[in-house]
């Protein structure tokens, strides 16, 4: 359809397989963008981390089913 | 059997004696009793059924909106209150497969009795519709008519019978697609066997391990690939949705979303989602989210990087399924749908889907 | 290490005055069961019953099935680490009673999803357990204890149960003696024979019920637990027990484990048992990721084998955990035969599968663990719960345990579905 769509999962292997062309691997089965161990604050920024990370995937052209993380690529 | 079957059976305006191609575009109409091959039919019933009615349609009429079609078809059908209906046999013609097979879906789904057809494995209608009727399997001819005719009465006498079938742990009123020869309906069940499974593993790893020849129980499927769409060029005017299939719903889950094997999705108001939600997925700890959707669906930063600019705007609909279990064909399905209303709105330009 | 397992057929069950078994009968004090019971404080009071096949007797809120078991040459090591003293399980003869076992209620949980068990109608026909004596119990829960804490305490108290029982048949002569002997160090490094191991997939936290694991371990959970070389009689002979609930999977199913039985029964025939690795499923990718690499190292480099079983635990998730050591596994030239448990009861075969690595081309089902079926049955009693004790249906709709017919999923009720590898199920297309 045309629509850039960049999914954050924390099994990245089983988007791999469907095809899914942006993938960013999320952090926890149970909290995808967050992390209950850490303080709200904390918790916000990280959650910031990946969503631009996400935003900088969604602005980049790929060939074909492509994971980043949030470390590096 | 203590009363006769009363039956209606559906066929073509070549089958039913109207005519050939050039009668295709006749309408509906109703002859009393078996026809063409409804007199094998009848024979290979003998006294444990009556066919009362045939009802015959031309091929390109039925073709011209087979749903319309099918539910003016049903009304004749029904009119004869049968205890089970018989569609073709088909064999290889592809608009009458479909006519067939819509038919049965209809009279199925509305009258809850037993729907047999008999259809080449390659023609539409078998694809469309053995989901919703019991359709056996044909040669592309109608040279093996009253085999097949044989093979429907068989199998349509079993599904009356109400027998349960006792290989299943269900056991449902469901015969093995291979004993009964009809294409099997998309459905997966458990079913008793000899063997043990720790007893299949280690012989069929023996084989494996001699280089012997063995056969798995499962292929896995090859999934095709999308060609991804060009990188979003203008983020800070870009309107971005989100989407999740993590089971976040508004409180009360009005759109009945299930905890597995889920089949639907919703479209939600953010703001008025985050003052009431609830989630309904039963494959992951639900608790950090319920706490604190924004860990599921990041709403708070992506309100934030609006604010900044960093985007341009972010989609005041949420759109939300639940994926615990669901079949990856369904999955699809949603996924079509979710992207054919993302492009009804037009102002959305990439989306962001959280999975757990 | 050598294990003996001496097995009492056990016709009947009745209470007495003194438990003992005479003659196949085994004859149950109950009073000084309870008293057993009782005796941990977390526990106000507890209901006991004798359970009969052909009852109309609905058990609910069930948490876990036991078979009655206790070592004969040792003391205090019972289930080691649960309610015996840290140690080793797996060596020395231990005792077990065949055709009864303890069923285990918590009928103060607020857990929603819920072992039943019917013993008569089309439960007790499906499941094994249905066929068997019981001895139910069903604790209920003292002042201001802790939810898991009490949780804790029911366990305790079936295993204790369990062991009371065994160790009350003493005097009663064995129908039967099985030898599990493997001594890992000194297989035979030069027989033709493959040698095979069990990659036993024993957990997931998915479910964690306020997010804390079940202690299924020698006592402690396994949450993080790195991929872990064990003796397979250490599985069998109470190391491993069920999880505080039934999924497809109970203690008596882990103290009878399918693969490592039937990997024993051809061993020295036609494979030499290698050993069990045993790792769980992990909820972050880089846990997954390091899990696999070191479970198939363990599985190659330290126990030498040229095949392994990859074993399922309840649950979508952990195929991948399983795929990727599978993966590894390969990659390392260890040919697999591995589960997967198709979850929807739409769709093909193919459709349910959640890996698609070409080397992974001998794959088992080992059952359609969610499947639904109807239960239409009336029961006259109901054990730890009532009539309107909940009974768990992923629609959201309201069922109850009188209800005349309940949509039920298979994994719910114990010995149907097992993972591993005891039932003769296979899923098929239909």
């Amino acid at each position: 359809m045309g629509i850039p769509v960049v999914q954050i999962t924390p099994i990245p292997n089983i988007a791999l397989m469907l095809g899914v062309n942006r993938i960013v691997q999320g952090r926890a089965v149970p909290n995808p963008v967050g992390d209950p161990s850490l303080t709200p604050e904390k918790e916000k920024e990280l959650r910031r981390k990946y969503i631009l990370r996400a935003l900088e995937l969604l602005q980049t052209d790929v060939e074909g089913p492509t994971v980043v993380t949030l470390e590096k690529d | 059997m203590a009363e006769k079957l009363r039956i209606v059976h559906y066929l073509n305006q070549f089958f039913g004696q109207v005519g050939g191609e050039e009668k295709a575009s006749t309408g509906f109409l109703v002859k009393e009793g078996p026809v063409g091959p409804g007199l094998a039919l009848q024979k290979e019933l003998g006294d444990r059924g009556q066919v009362v009615a045939t009802v015959i349609c031309g091929d390109d009429t039925f073709a011209l909106s087979p749903a319309k079609n099918a539910e003016e078809g049903l009304k004749l059908v029904a009119s004869h209150r049968p205890d089970l209906f018989f569609a073709g046999p088909a064999f290889a013609a592809g608009r009458y497969s479909i006519a067939c097979g819509a038919m049965c879906k209809a009279v199925g789904a509305e009258l809850g009795i037993p729907v047999v057809s008999g259809m080449f494995e390659e023609v539409p209608g078998m694809e469309l519709y053995r989901k919703y009727a019991f359709i056996c399997k044909t040669g592309n001819t109608a040279r093996s008519m009253p085999a097949v005719i044989r093979d429907m009465v068989r199998l349509a006498m079993r599904l009356v019978s109400g027998e349960k079938e006792m290989r299943l742990l269900t056991r449902e009123n469901l015969p093995r697609p291979d004993e009964y020869n009809y294409f099997s309906r998309n459905l997966l069940r458990n079913e008793y066997c000899e063997k043990t499974i720790a007893e299949r593993t280690v012989e069929k790893l023996l084989a494996k391990l001699r280089g012997e020849p063995f056969e798995s129980e499962v292929v896995p499927p090859r999934f095709e690939k999308v060609p991804p769409p060009p990188a979003v060029r203008d983020l800070e005017g870009a309107e971005i949705a989100l989407i999740s299939d993590g089971g976040l719903v508004p409180k009360g889950n009005p759109d009945r979303l299930a905890r597995r094997s889920n089949l639907r999705w919703g479209a939600y108001d953010i703001e008025a989602l985050r003052r009431e939600y609830e989630v309904t997925h039963a494959g992951y700890f639900n608790d950090y989210v319920l706490e604190r959707p924004d860990r599921l669906v990041p709403f708070d930063v992506m309100c934030e990087l609006a604010e900044e600019g960093k985007i341009g705007k972010l989609h005041p609909t949420f759109f939300s399924t639940s994926g615990c279990t669901t079949v990856s064909k369904r999955c699809g399905e949603m996924g079509d749908e979710i992207g054919a209303e993302i492009k009804k709105r037009e102002t959305i330009r990439a989306a962001i889907l959280t999975s757990t | 290490m050598k294990l003996e397992i001496e097995s009492i057929d056990i016709k009947e069950i009745q209470s007495g005055s003194k438990t003992h078994a005479q003659e196949g009968v085994l004859y149950v004090n109950l009073k000084e069961l309870e008293e057993l019971i009782l005796k941990d404080a977390r526990i106000k009071s507890v209901d006991i019953h004798l359970v009969y096949p052909g009852q109309k007797v609905r058990v609910l809120n069930l948490m876990d099935v036991i078979q009655p078991r206790c070592k004969v040459d040792k003391v205090d090591a019972d289930f080691p680490g649960f309610i015996g003293k840290m140690q080793i399980a797996g060596s020395g003869r231990t005792r077990s009673l065949q055709n009864v076992a303890v069923l285990v209620s918590n009928p103060c949980t607020n857990r929603k999803e819920n072992g039943v068990l019917d013993m008569d109608g089309p439960i007790a026909e499906m499941s094994p357990y249905g066929k068997m004596n019981h001895i139910s119990i069903a604790p209920y829960v003292a002042a201001g204890v802790e939810e898991r804490d009490f949780e804790n305490a029911v366990k305790a108290a079936g295993l204790k149960t369990a062991v009371y029982l065994a160790r009350g048949a003493d005097q009663h002569p064995a129908s039967k003696v099985e030898v599990y002997d493997l001594d890992i160090p000194n297989l035979d490094r030069k027989s033709n024979l493959p040698r095979v191991a069990c990659y036993y997939q024993l957990y997931s936290p998915q479910f964690d019920h306020l997010a804390i694991s079940d202690p299924c371990f020698y006592g402690t959970d396994v949450h993080h637990l790195m991929p872990t070389v064990v003796h397979p009689n250490e599985v069998l002979d109470g190391g491993v027990v069920g999880w505080l609930a039934i999924k497809a999977l109970d203690t008596y199913s882990i103290q009878n484990h399918g693969v490592i039985k039937e990997l024993y029964r051809h061993h020295g025939k036609d494979l030499i048992f290698a050993g069990v690795v045993c790792a769980v499923a992990n909820m972050e990718p880089a846990a997954r990721v390091r899990s696999a690499c070191m479970a198939a190292n363990l599985v190659k480099n330290v126990l030498g084998a040229e095949g392994v079983i990859l074993v399922k635990i309840t649950g979508g998730m952990p195929h991948i955990d399983l795929s990727m050591a599978g993966e590894e596994c390969e990659k390392l030239g260890v040919k697999t035969a591995i589960f997967t448990q198709p979850l929807t009861p739409v769709g093909t075969l193919s459709d349910t599968i959640l890996f698609n690595a070409e080397s992974l081309n001998l794959i088992i089902t080992s059952s359609a663990t969610f499947e639904r079926t109807k239960i239409s049955w009336k029961a006259e009693k109901f054990i730890g719960g009532t009539a309107e004790t909940r009974v768990f249906c992923p629609d959201p709709i309201d069922q109850f345990a009188g209800d005349p017919v309940i949509d039920i999923e298979e994994y719910l009720l114990p010995g149907v579905l097992d993972c591993t590898g005891n039932s003769r199920v296979i899923v098929k297309e239909y």
